[in-house]
């Protein structure tokens, strides 16, 4: 069913693209600009060159990762907010390994993104035992422990770990030989970009192809059904919590790897909230989630040049992108909603 | 099928060559419907056959593509359930459309709330809801909470909702599959007086002896087409179940004597509370050999979804043993029960038999998903799969399916038919079937009855629960009645009588209760 009906399921998002294009350009006409310069801006100018088209694929590693953290949660039927606080522990500890382990440089990059996901996955594994056997919503606790590892990683880098000297929040630099390599000729595109696409498609083989993903999938769609064949389904949301960590983490990790270079305290503009917003637009499917990820870059990158290049100001371009966004994911929890109603109304009397 | 013409029998309603087509279905074709006063008028038909299209059509609800609606002579155009109730004509729905937190006057009378100078007008309401009570024997209190009401009761506010808005036909969709028999009798009786009073009823129902108790006439559709018009009197079950299904139908299966061997399962004092903590299960003891199928009678809320769900590793017990093949098995997780040859088909498709959004697949694999042939180690063997499912389609002939279509495109009689195959598809060995033919049409319902005797035959034992008294009495070989958390009486299959039942399914065994 989903490769038939992919066609299908592309149509609507790009029509309702094209309404909050239509939506937008009208509200830059009312401010008595011209819609076509920041359409330009928004959409062509990030492919103009391989400086912006470079910076666009940066951007994308971020957003890609916490779409899968988060979609790989919501197709068991959790909710895992806490993917921004996950993906501080892991960059973390990812820089830590980075500025403490010396050694060739593939050992130091495997030892961080182990250990970045590694503790990514112990900090989505607290609140998961939390709902399984105490009931507390995890939608909850994961919001809350957010603000834990923000603080407590800032805390780390301005005590025990302060760099001597420090001027500000971050911690030593990595070895330069833990930097992800670059595969772009002048440009910060990092081979993060590879790993990140390759857990796509290997969560995708899991989600479809192994009995984990099955059972995972099951108790998503209905957890006493999943109980009623034998599944555990405590187990099962427990897997797929820690599955969340992991990708947290290592979001964290390659981020320090690729781009930051050490732990900057405050780093993430909210990559794991935005990853809730590229998971629903994927439709919380795997393969779909680069796909999101790329446009939702694309509309970032965009939104840059656009408050530099045009007169129109950064907060109108910040309102026009929420708009598309807006459109865009509305339409798919409205498919999501018609696709559950036909189901529920298949059966007259 | 011939019209009997006398003074009393003008139409109140005609509809004549009704035809409605929704996206990819025709639900009603030249479909024709007539209602006399002065009676109650069964519309019957298998599930999907377009009788509650068709009622909807003349509520209003829909409008027809094609066809002529008749009102007492004229001929009207209704395009809202607001312009059928102006003619004279109320629909109580299956689900029912009652605000929980009011009472039983505040929601007969909203929407047309009497008032005193600019304010609602309680006591007028009540004492509104009163005096239809009275007039038309539908006993309520007007005071109650429609929350703290029974589902008989609420019935009973949608159709003084009706009447109080002056309705001369009353149409029911299936208003008996949410009620106790009991329940169920009252209501015909309430029907009975209406019609006395010079209304007349429509019955949408797909139970042939309701039918047969009931009505005065009945109309029989089948895949959206009008079959035909019957004096009940001058018909019988069999005719009526023909003329549904088109074919000729065994309402009894035959089935030979049971060949015991070996006690699969032994269930021994076992107790249990409902979701409530209140105790639903109180000592129940019995055993199921293999080879035969042991009946669980009893009106539904005694303790039977409880009993079922504790066996089935649904519900924890809180006291007494279970055994499965000299397995002690009330502690075991439902794996380990499957593991240990355990099948169910719950109560309850759509909660626990099926995940409605996932596909057909998905849904003939659980509780096998894990290993060979559908797995290799943790890898899913996917064209396996898809062969597995399909082979479930080909032998329970389940029409429309493909493996890859989201269950919730079948209707619910297919979806229990890939339930049923998916829970046979082992080698046979328990089979706890709760509820198996609930909803199910009739056609489909002897292809059920067949398929648990074959299994029975095959050497499993089953453990069958109904609320049907004639599914247990055609299946059991042994029946054990239900009451208030307790297994009462005890019958053998061919020695027990309907009325015998029925008297112990209402406590009035309490002599000869067993010992628990």
């Amino acid at each position: 069913m989903r490769r038939r009906d992919l066609l299908a399921e592309a149509i609507p998002p790009v029509l309702s693209l094209l309404a909050a294009l239509a939506l937008s350009g009208l509200i830059i006409a009312m401010l008595g600009s011209s819609p076509l310069p920041v359409y330009k801006a928004l959409l062509v100018s990030p492919f103009e060159s391989l400086a912006t088209f470079s910076e666009v694929l940066v951007r994308m590693v971020p957003l890609l990762l916490s779409g899968l953290a988060v979609a790989v949660a919501f197709r068991c039927g959790v909710f895992n907010l806490g993917v921004e606080g996950q993906l501080y522990l892991g960059a973390f500890a990812a820089a830590w390994v980075g500025f403490t382990l010396t050694g060739p440089g593939i050992v130091v990059i495997l030892a961080a993104l182990l250990f970045g996901a590694f503790v990514g996955a112990l900090y989505a594994f607290l609140p998961g035992v939390l709902r399984v056997y105490s009931g507390a919503s995890e939608i909850v606790t994961t919001i809350m422990l957010n603000y834990v590892a923000i603080n407590l990683t800032t805390y780390l880098v301005t005590g025990p770990f302060r760099p001597r000297n420090a001027a500000t929040a971050d911690s030593e630099p990595i070895a330069a030989a833990a930097h992800l390599a670059r595969f772009l000729p002048g440009s910060r595109a990092h081979v993060g970009l590879f790993i990140a696409l390759a857990l796509a498609i290997g969560l995708y083989v899991l989600l479809y192809q192994t009995t984990i993903g099955y059972e995972l999938r099951m108790t998503g769609a209905n957890p006493r059904f999943a109980e009623y064949g034998g599944i555990s389904v405590r187990r099962t949301v427990l897997i797929a919590m820690l599955l969340s960590g992991v990708l947290a983490g290592l979001l964290g990790a390659i981020e320090v790897l690729g781009v930051q270079y050490r732990f900057r305290s405050g780093f993430s503009p909210g990559y794991g909230f935005d990853g809730i917003t590229v998971a629903l637009l994927a439709r919380v499917e795997p393969l779909a989630i680069p796909l999101a990820a790329f446009l939702f870059a694309v509309l970032r990158a965009g939104a840059s040049i656009a408050a530099v290049d045009t007169e129109v100001s950064r907060e109108v371009v910040d309102v026009l992108q929420a708009i598309i966004i807006l459109f865009v994911t509305a339409e798919g929890l409205w498919s999501f909603v018609r696709r559950r109603r036909v189901t529920t109304a298949g059966q007259p009397s | 099928m011939e019209e009997q013409h006398d003074a009393d029998a003008a139409p109140v309603v005609v509809m004549h060559g009704i035809t409605k087509a929704f996206p990819g279905v025709v639900a009603n074709q030249q479909a024709q419907f007539d209602l006399r006063a002065r009676e109650v008028h069964a519309l019957v038909g298998e599930n999907g056959a377009g009788k509650s299209t068709l009622m909807k059509i003349l509520f209003g609800l829909y409008s027809p593509n094609a066809g002529s609606i008749t009102v007492n002579g004229h001929v009207v155009r209704i395009d809202s359930p607001q312009k059928a109730i102006g003619l004279g004509i109320g629909m109580v729905h299956q689900h029912f459309m009652l605000i929980p937190s009011l009472t039983v006057a505040e929601n007969i009378s909203l929407g047309m709330e009497p008032t005193r100078g600019r304010f609602f007008d309680l006591n007028a309401a009540v004492a509104l809801a009163r005096q239809l009570s009275t007039t038309y024997g539908l006993r309520i209190d007007p005071s109650a909470r429609i929350r703290d009401i029974s589902v008989g009761e609420r019935q009973r506010v949608e159709i003084l909702k009706a009447l109080a808005r002056g309705v001369r036909v009353l149409i029911l969709d299936e208003p008996t599959a949410v009620l106790t028999p009991q329940e169920a009798d009252e209501l015909f009786l309430v029907l009975r007086g209406l019609v006395r009073q010079g209304m007349s009823v429509v019955l949408i129902t797909h139970k042939l002896r309701e039918v047969m108790n009931t009505s005065d006439r009945v109309t029989v559709m089948r895949a959206g087409q009008y079959v035909g018009t019957v004096e009940t009197s001058a018909t019988s079950t069999r005719e009526l179940a023909r003329m549904m299904v088109g074919r000729d139908i065994l309402l009894r299966v035959e089935k030979g004597a049971a060949q015991t061997g070996e006690v699969v399962v032994q269930v021994d004092g076992v107790t249990t509370e409902d979701d409530q903590g209140l105790p639903a299960v109180r000592g129940v003891s019995f055993q199921v050999r293999a080879g035969e199928i042991y009946g669980i009678a009893g009106v539904e809320g005694n303790g039977q979804s409880e009993l079922v769900e504790s066996l089935t590793g649904l519900r924890g017990v809180s006291g007494g043993r279970m055994l499965l093949n000299g397995v002690r098995i009330e502690r075991a997780t439902t794996r380990r029960r499957r593991e240990l040859g355990m099948a169910h088909i719950p109560e309850d498709r759509l909660v626990y038999g099926a995940s409605e959004s996932s596909s057909i697949a998905d849904n003939a694999v659980i509780g096998y998903h894990y290993h060979p042939p559908l797995a290799y180690r943790s890898w899913l063997a996917a064209s396996r799969r898809a062969r597995w499912a399909l082979d479930l389609i080909r032998r329970f002939d389940i029409r429309g399916a493909r493996p890859e279509a989201p269950i919730g495109s079948l209707s619910g009689g297919n979806i229990q038919k890939l339930i049923l195959a998916r829970e046979m598809s082992r080698a046979p060995n328990l089979l706890v079937a709760a509820q198996p033919t609930r909803g199910v049409d009739i056609g489909a319902i002897e292809f059920f009855h067949r398929k648990l005797i074959e299994y029975r035959d095959n050497g499993a034992a089953v453990l069958l629960v109904s609320a049907e008294l004639s599914e247990v009495l055609t299946l059991a070989d042994r029946i054990g009645v239900m009451y208030d958390g307790r297994i009462v009486r005890e019958f053998a299959g061919d020695e027990a009588t309907e009325q015998e039942l029925g008297l112990a399914m209402l406590g009035a065994g309490d002599s000869q209760r067993a010992s628990a």
